[in-house]
Formats: structure tokens, sequence, C-alpha cells
């Protein structure tokens, strides 16, 4: 157990009263709802609370707060998320996710990189337009690249350890894991240069322009992930590559990856045959594989 | 008490900021010491450690946080705390700060600077926490004075008596905002100087310098301009009785280029030399010779 202060019962009071008021949303005319959760108007229930400023009444200064925590996270998620936000437009990316996002996740975290992890969950279960498969290909692809900025980092196995034949061995009965920078994706469309244009220009170019063309003749097969240099980078894959590092994501054996493969058809099986060297050797070059699940520690 | 004097003045500084990375390691300018913003670089990996330690290998880096939240009311977070003290062994950081606020209940995080109730009760319990988190940090801890848009029916006192009250039962640092103090006095109608002249100045070990929003009815604390006459006067009257403290400008929004920036920081030395040359002696004696 740890030491700490007890609460005075005014301050929790207090406290509870005024979270309970800045947390609600704010109107299209950033207005604070001008009935307070009691029922009461919040002109009359802010003035038990708050003193008037010279120039303020009691509702007009919580109002402040009320807008500043609104348009604090919303900016968080338009930075998060800038594809998505450039497909809705600032107006309806608040109206249609923003808000009914936070609504349903207030902040959990005092880490504002957090803001967005239950977004894409929240958008398979909450939104039901035409366009949702777009929209939660496009909100999973800004959270990866957000994510994959500040990911940890696991001891990678080295060319080097791949090169020693006694090494080799006992890599290959161990578990492997990605560096959990890396994300992959499979999408009828090609959402990453699609992003790439996007994102040139700000969400209220878009409005009234046309968005750039979504390339979709195949199934795409993509991975995200940190370079040397610290930068999020991305690449097309062929589908053995995908296979093998979706096992690898989960944690796997070499082995248990090759029986799976030998049970798929021959066109895959081949292609991972012809090529699982060279395969290995690039992962390998970039730190991409690694022998264990725990991060090596940042600070 | 702690003592002032063993901690440096490390001269005059800037907020580090992404956009201006580019500049500054290209350039490397020759920049006294840089503030970051503690919880940008709390992260498992990635570029931003990178980028700090590549800021580290030329410049004092000083650690300011926001996530604190030392006024809540749900216990201390000491998985936070935990980070935020492996940060500074890295950054070697000679003092920590955070603001005197709240920001969280259980299960919700605000995401800002809320200001408390001056009241006895909450000076007891927030120095209480300010001590344990000073403790814990083995580094000397300062609290920053808020800029702020209400004050509650219960108030028992001003910002200033509250403020001190806590830094000296609790025994720690004071980080003045000298914006704050005018975007306070703004919105809540008293005089600047009745707040800096009563308050220990002798605990101050950092100045906060930074740009506000005059929105007439009310002011806002943007970081997004250049500092105004108004504040710079706050700190030409400041800087002197505290004996000379770090002095740092803080540009967080509608960023200007990093040599503007830089520009517009060393105004403050323009004050301190203009001070020294008028009232050479302040600067040695600071507020206790004056009081004498």
């Amino acid at each position: 157990m740890t030491y700490d202060a007890k609460v005075p019962t005014l301050l929790k009071r207090e406290q509870q009263w005024f979270g309970g008021i800045i947390g609600r949303p704010i109107d299209e005319d950033s207005r604070m709802n001008p009935i307070a959760p009691s029922g009461e108007p919040m002109e009359i229930e802010a003035a038990d609370h708050i003193a008037p400023s010279p120039t303020l009444r009691p509702a007009q200064r919580i109002q402040i707060y009320n807008q500043q925590y609104w348009w604090r996270l919303l900016n968080t998620l338009h930075d998060s998320f800038p594809m998505l936000t450039r497909l809705f437009g600032y107006y309806d990316f608040n109206k249609t996710i923003g808000i009914p996002y936070l609504v349903k996740n207030p902040p959990h975290h005092w880490s504002l990189n957090l803001l967005g992890d239950h977004l894409l969950q929240w958008l398979e279960g909450c939104y039901h337009a035409k366009d949702k498969k777009l929209v939660c290909n496009a909100a999973h692809l800004d959270w990866a690249f957000s994510h994959s900025f500040v990911a940890g980092q696991r001891p990678p196995i080295t060319v080097e350890q791949l090169s020693n034949a006694e090494e080799r061995e006992q890599i290959l009965s161990q578990t492997i894991y990605l560096q959990p920078h890396i994300h992959l994706f499979q999408m009828e469309h090609h959402l990453f240069n699609f992003r790439n244009e996007f994102l040139k220009e700000n969400p209220e170019y878009w409005l009234t322009n046309d968005f750039p063309k979504l390339e979709r003749d195949k199934t795409y097969l993509f991975i995200l992930y940190r370079n040397a240099k610290k930068d999020i980078s991305w690449k097309e894959i062929s589908l053995g590559e995908y296979h093998l590092l979706s096992f690898f994501k989960q944690g796997a054996t070499i082995e248990n990856a090759c029986d799976w493969l030998e049970k798929q058809d021959d066109t895959l099986c081949e292609e991972a045959t012809n090529n699982l060297q060279l395969w290995f050797q690039e992962w390998s070059q970039r730190g991409w594989l690694s022998l264990s699940p725990s991060l090596t520690p940042a600070l | 008490m702690q003592r002032r004097s063993s901690l440096p003045n490390l001269g005059i500084g800037i907020g580090l900021r992404i956009p201006h990375y580019e500049d500054i390691f290209t350039q490397q300018p020759n920049i006294d010491w840089f503030e970051i913003i503690s919880e940008n670089f709390m992260v498992d990996g990635g570029k931003p450690l990178e980028n700090l330690h590549r800021i580290l290998e030329r410049y004092p880096v000083v650690q300011h946080g926001v996530s604190l939240a030392i006024g809540s009311p749900d216990p201390l977070d000491f998985e936070y705390l935990k980070q935020l003290k492996a940060l500074t062994k890295i950054t070697k950081t000679p003092w920590v700060s955070d603001h005197l606020c709240w920001g969280r209940l259980p299960g919700a995080h605000y995401h800002d600077l809320l200001p408390l109730p001056y009241t006895k009760e909450v000076i007891n319990y927030v120095a209480e926490r300010a001590r344990i988190v000073q403790d814990y940090l083995e580094l000397p801890f300062a609290l920053e004075n808020l800029s702020s848009y209400v004050a509650f029916r219960k108030d028992e006192m001003t910002e200033w008596e509250f403020y001190s009250a806590v830094v000296e039962k609790a025994d720690i640092f004071m980080m003045l905002d000298v914006n704050n103090i005018y975007v306070s006095s703004r919105n809540h109608g008293f005089d600047p100087k009745e707040y800096y002249t009563n308050i220990p100045l002798d605990r101050v070990i950092q100045i906060h310098l930074a740009g506000h929003s005059d929105y007439d009815a009310y002011v806002l604390d943007t970081h997004d301009n250049y500092v105004r006459d108004e504040v710079w006067k706050i700190y030409a009257d400041v800087y002197p009785l505290t004996g000379g403290v770090s002095t740092l400008l803080e540009w967080d929004d509608k960023f200007i280029s990093f040599q503007d920036t830089w520009d517009e920081a060393l105004k403050a030395k323009q004050f301190q030399q203009d001070i020294h040359q008028r009232h050479p002696h302040l600067a040695k004696a600071g507020l206790q010779e004056l009081c004498k």
C-alpha cells in the first residue's frame, strides 16, 4: 500500500462537480449545455460554485474550461487520425466520430497518445454507413502510424546470429516475435498511396476538391514499420511474406510457420520455399524479428 | 528549508518543440538550455527519445510536466512517477516542475490544468503530496502558478497566499510563470504587483515567459504569440527580486521560425542587462536583502 494524503471533502465535491460539467459536449457554436446535470439552469448552479469576474458571469467562466476540454481532445484526434479527419472534414468528423467516441471513451490515461486507442473498435461497433470498410481501414492505418512512432523495441535477431550455424539452429526451435512497431495490412485498395496524397492538403481543402485516386484493382498487402532512422515507412509485400509475418506477429516458431505453409496451396508453398532464406535475411537486417516478447527498457 | 543557492542559473532557454528540431540539429545554435515537456518523452521508444538523446549531447535539459495533476482527488500515480523518474536519469535535469492544479478524477483525465479551491485544507492536501513527489523523485521539485479563468466561492484566500503556503509547507520550489500572473490578474481583477511582492521569491528557481490572447472580457494563456509588454514589465520587476534565475520562453502553437523564437527569448537578456546596470546590487542581493 502506498502512503497518500487524505482528500478534503470540499475539494472532492467541487472537483466532481467541475469535472461533471466540463466533460459534457459543447454545442455546434461551442456553447456549454445550459442545463446542469442536476437539471438546474447552469447560470444558477454555476453561481453556487464559481464567483463572477469583473467581466464574466460564473457560467461564462466555467464554459471556458468546457470549451478547452473539447477543443484539446478533438484536436488530438485530428492529429492522431489525419486521413480519417480528411475523409469527413473537421465539422463532420467531430459530429459523426470525435464527439460520440469521446462521450463513450473519455480519456483514461495521462498520455494523449492513447486517446484514440479504442477508436477502431468503436467504429466497428457504432459506425454503420456504406463506407464503413474504408473508414475503418483509414482509422486502422492512421492509428498504426501513431502507434509505430512511439512503440517499444524488442532486442532484435541479428544477421550475425543467423549466420552462425549453432545459433541459427537454436533460433529454429524458438518462438519468434515481430517488433511492436510493425503493422500488417490486407486491403482492397491502395490506402497508403491515397493517404500520402491526402495528407499533402489540409482537411478544408478536401471539402471542395476531388479526393485523390484510390487504386482498387487487387488485394493489397502491406507492412508498416519504423526504419533505422526511426521514421515510419511502408512497403507492399507478397502473400507468403504477409502470412509468415502474421504468424510471427502472434509469436511462432519457424517450424510452426513451415508446418502451416506445407498445408497451403502449391503456389504459396513454392513462393515461401524459394524465398524464405532471403526474407529472413532482409527481416533480420531490418531488425524486425526478436526472440523476446519483452521490450528493451527505453527509459 | 531547501536552499535555492545550490541550484544553477542556467541562463535563457526555450521550450523544445518539434517544428524547431531541424534548425537545432543542423545549426546547433548557441542556446543556454532547453526545457522539455516530460510526457512527450515518456514513451516506449522511437523518434522522440532519439531526438532527446541528440539534444542532450549538446544542451542542458530541464523537465517540465503537465500530467501530474497533484491536486486531484485520486491517489498519486506511481506508475507515472516511476517513468518520470526514469526520464530524469537520462536528462540529468537539475529539477523537475509541474503545475499547482488538478486534472483527474477516478477513471477520468481532463488533460487540462484545472484550478484548485484556495483553502487551508487544500493547502495541507497538496503540500503533503508535493512533499511525497519530491522525496520520490529525489530531485528539487517546483510547482508552477496557473493561468486561471474561474475562482471558487469557497476560496478562503488569494492565489498568491495559497501558492506561497503550499510551497513553504511542502518545502519545495516555485516555477513562476509571469505571463500566468498577468493572465490571472486580468481574469480575476487583481494587481500583478500585489501577487509577486507577496510570495517567497527566494523559492523561485525558474521563470516562464509566454504570449497570450486577449479577448477583452478575458485573457487566454495560449503560448502562441510574442510576450506582451505588460508581461515583460512584470519580468523586469521580478527577475532582480529573485536574484537571477533560469528563464524560459514557452511557444506552443502558431509557431514562428526557430531564430525568431530564440530572438524573442533573448529579449529577456536585455531586461537582465538593463537591470544589472541600473541596480547592480539587486542581482546579488535578491529579495531577502531588499526586505531588510
